[in-house]
């Protein structure tokens, strides 16, 4: 991702001020990475002004997190950052044009043109180059002149996050037109509902109906939250740091050249890539959930140990459960949800799992993915069909073996879709070449063990966590054993962070 | 309870109901812990910044490493008079130290070392009272190039490497960028868990690391330091090739930098300063190599050695024409045989009269 800045013109005086204002911001916050220090320097600072100004100048309090949230995007692109906020500005006019008026046609002619609206933006700027790309291909496949040159998909510029606040946006409008929220009537209060820097580039995809009910209750500082805040910022960035960063040495090389090395290296970083991944987005969420906290907002919890789960299904439960819950009340129930026949049923599933998969990223990777998390969803209901007259059968998987033996699948099977969750089709399918044949190749430099470890130590949390105990120990550890427990997982984060960190995958969505 | 006790902020407060009372205690034992959070963060960093002030252990792993190994034989030894020798990478894969015979001696070849590096090394192992007594110094003519306004070496000696007292004696008298190298050691200072953490990693679980980033300079060397190089290893063209293209601009147009020669004239006085007799050595070079300097090049790395020479009284080990270019991996590592080859002849050349010399003294 680069900056705009570098290539704007300057046409006058102001202009070039202005620009060269974004410009020394851009040199403060280089990348909006939550686990850099220019991050922290910048929250610390809108934590410091925030909290300082009055309880009872709440409206400052409002406007000094959209003024901070705006800085925060346009310090990495100011062009998309004025883009970003006049949409947002949009969509507050039609939903107070959609608040003014009863009769339905208007009201829907308003939700229509909002929705058409942030979709027209969203492809632009994420589609157009891979809808323009495919046409070019098919074209000269046919023998016909395309006309136009073919995109390089690295020269499109995609703005930070713009599949999450456009669903925002999307939910925004919908609701308001289903009567279901009140428009919102406060300006800045809808601005900081998209533009809230904490969830503003990777989610959790926020709920008008959730989010703008915060911005009115008057903000305390409360030593509690602000321990869960840091808590859940520490294990995000030790998520990320200490393990997706280092799981990355595993997956990256492979994932990029399949063809050089053995199948057992292969499948290695398969294995390394799930971890991955999980580390990476939730550990990204966890610091959003923290940011905000601190700032006194609660967002929606995007995890719940996914690859706990015993069943594809239940793993979309707890799985980016904002995108989830998004696209069953946005697109899964109105398509006709599980009303109807079966076969009505699965087509409702693979379609929002194609729309699922498409919003991660305009390429045949992430469709084929989507459309196999459908096959797979369908894969289950039939399973669970053929499971309901077998009452011994169920009892079996309902065992502590069975149950083992669920998540173990469910976690190979979403493992194996993480290869095609890629933009190059062909390379994930070289993947798969290698992982079913025998193959020789490379090896990675690197020692398995510590891979293993990671795996090991990851499980072993997540099965604290669910067994409850951690909630018990927490509420029993005394304070200094607990605030050192907040330094040494710090340190170790960032010990163990490798010297060339990555940035988020899923900041690209 | 009683431990709680002394961290209640309002200990004569007015009777109230429990409810109140166990939320305010929650909201204290939460400011408490983020408190001790901060202290205890602040604490590990200030013991790790002083631990790598005292100890080059994490700081600088490669030294520590060979400096422990030599400890050990020492202890195993600690009559033998020492030869020690310390060089670069060419030095590490070349010296079977072994072989020297009736001292003890050890090979202090570490990657990257010039000059520079190596005068840090000695005061280092001096004051941790390892002070040898034959003392075969390699004059890695390539990083005594002048490279501008900063020496060649300044790159490999980066400042998460040096203690403060070190940094200061760089930049005052080895010509290290002032401001950006104290920037940098402040930096590594600040966040050492950033700066030290793969060092870190690199001594406590090595294989979570990719091999080049694992800083095991001792690794696979023999009790004596020496890195054998594998039997299978064999002349490798494309090798030489990129390693003359990397050493090409130091060496074509070689001129002496001015700090290294303060280097070496420090080097020396410690010597003097410790009764250690001192050889320079030029290590063993293939014919690309050799032909890297062009002749007015050539001429003036001459004209420095002799100087050195005459300036410190020492003799000089001039060892480049010794082998073919077959004897070599990459036309200036030795690959096994030629090290054994080399080894026996500096004994026999070098060594051994520098010896019978110190005795005779």
């Amino acid at each position: 991702m680069h900056s705009l800045l570098a290539d704007a013109p300057a046409h006058d005086a102001g202009f070039t001020s202005g620009l060269a204002y974004f410009r020394w911001l851009h040199d403060l916050l280089p990348a909006p990475f939550f686990h850099t220090q220019a991050f922290l320097a910048f929250f610390a600072l809108v934590l410091a002004v925030y909290w300082t100004v009055p309880r009872r100048f709440q409206m400052t309090r409002i406007w000094v997190l959209v003024i901070a949230s705006f800085h925060f995007y346009a310090a990495w692109s100011f062009e998309l950052a004025f883009l970003v906020t006049g949409t947002t500005f949009a969509d507050y006019l039609f939903g107070r044009a959609m608040g003014s008026t009863d009769r339905p046609r208007v009201r829907k002619l308003l939700a229509t043109a909002s929705v058409c609206m942030n979709l027209g933006v969203l492809c632009y700027f994420k589609y157009r180059g891979f809808f323009l790309n495919e046409l070019y291909e098919g074209m000269r496949a046919l023998g016909m002149d395309p006309g136009f040159t073919k995109l390089n998909p690295l020269e499109v510029i995609v703005p930070f996050g713009i599949s999450f606040y456009t669903f925002e946006a999307i939910s925004y409008a919908v609701d308001v037109y289903k009567r279901k929220i009140e428009p919102e009537k406060s300006l800045p209060r809808f601005l900081l509902f998209i533009l809230f820097f904490p969830h503003l580039v990777a989610g959790p995809i926020v709920r008008a109906g959730d989010f703008l009910v915060q911005t009115r209750r008057p903000k305390r500082w409360n030593w509690l939250r602000v321990q869960l805040g840091v808590q859940l910022f520490l294990v995000g960035a030790f998520k990320k740091m200490a393990i997706a960063d280092r799981m990355a040495l595993y997956c990256d090389p492979v994932f990029k050249d399949p063809d050089a090395f053995g199948t057992v290296t292969v499948w290695f970083a398969v294995l390394a890539y799930a971890v991955r991944i999980y580390c990476d987005f939730s550990g990204y969420s966890d610091m959003a959930l923290g940011a905000a906290h601190l700032l006194g907002y609660k967002l929606t919890n995007n995890f719940n140990m996914p690859y706990l789960a015993a069943n594809v299904s239940e793993f979309w439960r707890r799985w980016h459960i904002s995108l989830s819950t998004w696209l069953r009340d946005y697109v899964f129930i109105p398509l006709g949800g599980s009303r109807g026949s079966a076969l009505f049923n699965y087509r409702n599933l693979l379609l929002t799992m194609l729309i699922g998969g498409l919003w991660h990223g305009a390429a045949w990777g992430y469709i084929a993915w989507g459309l196999a998390h459908g096959l797979m969803l369908v894969a289950h209901k039939v399973f669970q069909g053929f499971c309901e007259p077998r009452p011994r059968l169920k009892a079996a998987l309902e065992t502590w073996a069975g149950t083992g033996l669920r998540v173990f699948v469910t976690f190979f099977c979403v493992s194996m879709c993480w290869v095609l969750f890629q933009p190059e089709l062909s390379k994930a399918l070289a993947v798969f070449g290698k992982l079913f044949s025998i193959q020789k190749g490379q090896t990675l430099l690197l020692s398995n063990w510590a891979l293993w470890a990671t795996v090991g130590f990851l499980l072993a949390c997540q099965l604290i966590l669910r067994s409850g105990l951690w909630a018990k120990l927490h509420a029993r550890l005394p304070a200094p054993v607990l605030g050192t427990g907040y330094a040494v997982c710090l340190c170790a984060a960032l010990v163990l962070a490798p010297d060339a960190g990555t940035t988020f995958i899923y900041f690209q969505f | 309870m009683k431990f709680r006790a002394l961290f209640r902020l309002r200990p004569f407060a007015r009777a109230e109901s429990r409810a109140p009372r166990e939320a305010r205690s929650r909201r204290g034992r939460a400011a408490l812990a983020l408190a001790f959070g901060a202290l205890a963060f602040a604490l590990l960093q200030v013991l790790f910044v002083l631990f790598t002030e005292l100890s080059p252990v994490l700081s600088d792993p490669i030294y520590a490493a060979r400096a422990r190994q030599l400890a050990a034989l020492r202890a195993e030894k600690p009559k033998e008079p020492l030869v020690l020798f310390l060089g670069s990478s060419r030095v590490q894969d070349a010296f079977r130290a072994g072989d020297v015979n009736p001292a003890t001696g050890f090979n202090f070849g570490t990657p990257g070392a010039g000059p520079i590096a190596n005068s840090l090394y000695l005061r280092r192992l001096v004051a941790e009272g390892r002070v040898p007594d034959v003392l075969l110094l390699e004059l890695m003519y390539p990083l005594c190039a002048d490279g501008g306004p900063w020496p060649q070496e300044g790159p490999l000696i980066t400042a998460d490497r040096v203690t403060r007292a070190e940094r200061d004696l760089l930049i005052e008298r080895y010509g290290f960028p002032g401001d950006l190298y104290r920037r940098l050691w402040r930096r590594s200072a600040l966040v050492p868990f950033i700066t030290h953490g793969f060092k870190l990693i690199g001594r406590a679980a090595p294989d979570a690391l990719p091999s080049n980033k694992q800083m095991r300079a001792a690794h696979g060397a023999d009790e004596y330091g020496w890195l054998a190089p594998l039997e299978s290893l064999k002349p490798d063209p494309a090798l030489r090739d990129r390693q003359l293209a990397h050493y090409k601009p130091w060496v074509e147009n070689w001129r002496a930098g001015p700090w290294t020669h303060t280097a070496l004239a420090d080097t020396f006085a410690l010597c003097r300063e410790h009764n250690i007799t001192v050889a320079l050595v030029l290590m063993p070079e293939g014919n690309a190599f050799r032909e890297l300097p062009n002749p007015e090049a050539k001429a003036r790395i001459n004209t420095y050695i002799a100087e050195l020479k005459a300036q410190f009284g020492c003799s000089a080990i001039d060892a480049r024409d010794w082998f073919a270019d077959d004897a070599f991996l990459d036309g200036h590592h030795l690959l096994r045989p030629g090290a054994e080859r080399f080894t026996a002849r500096l004994i026999a050349e070098g060594i051994e009269p520098l010896l019978k010399a110190r005795g005779a003294k």
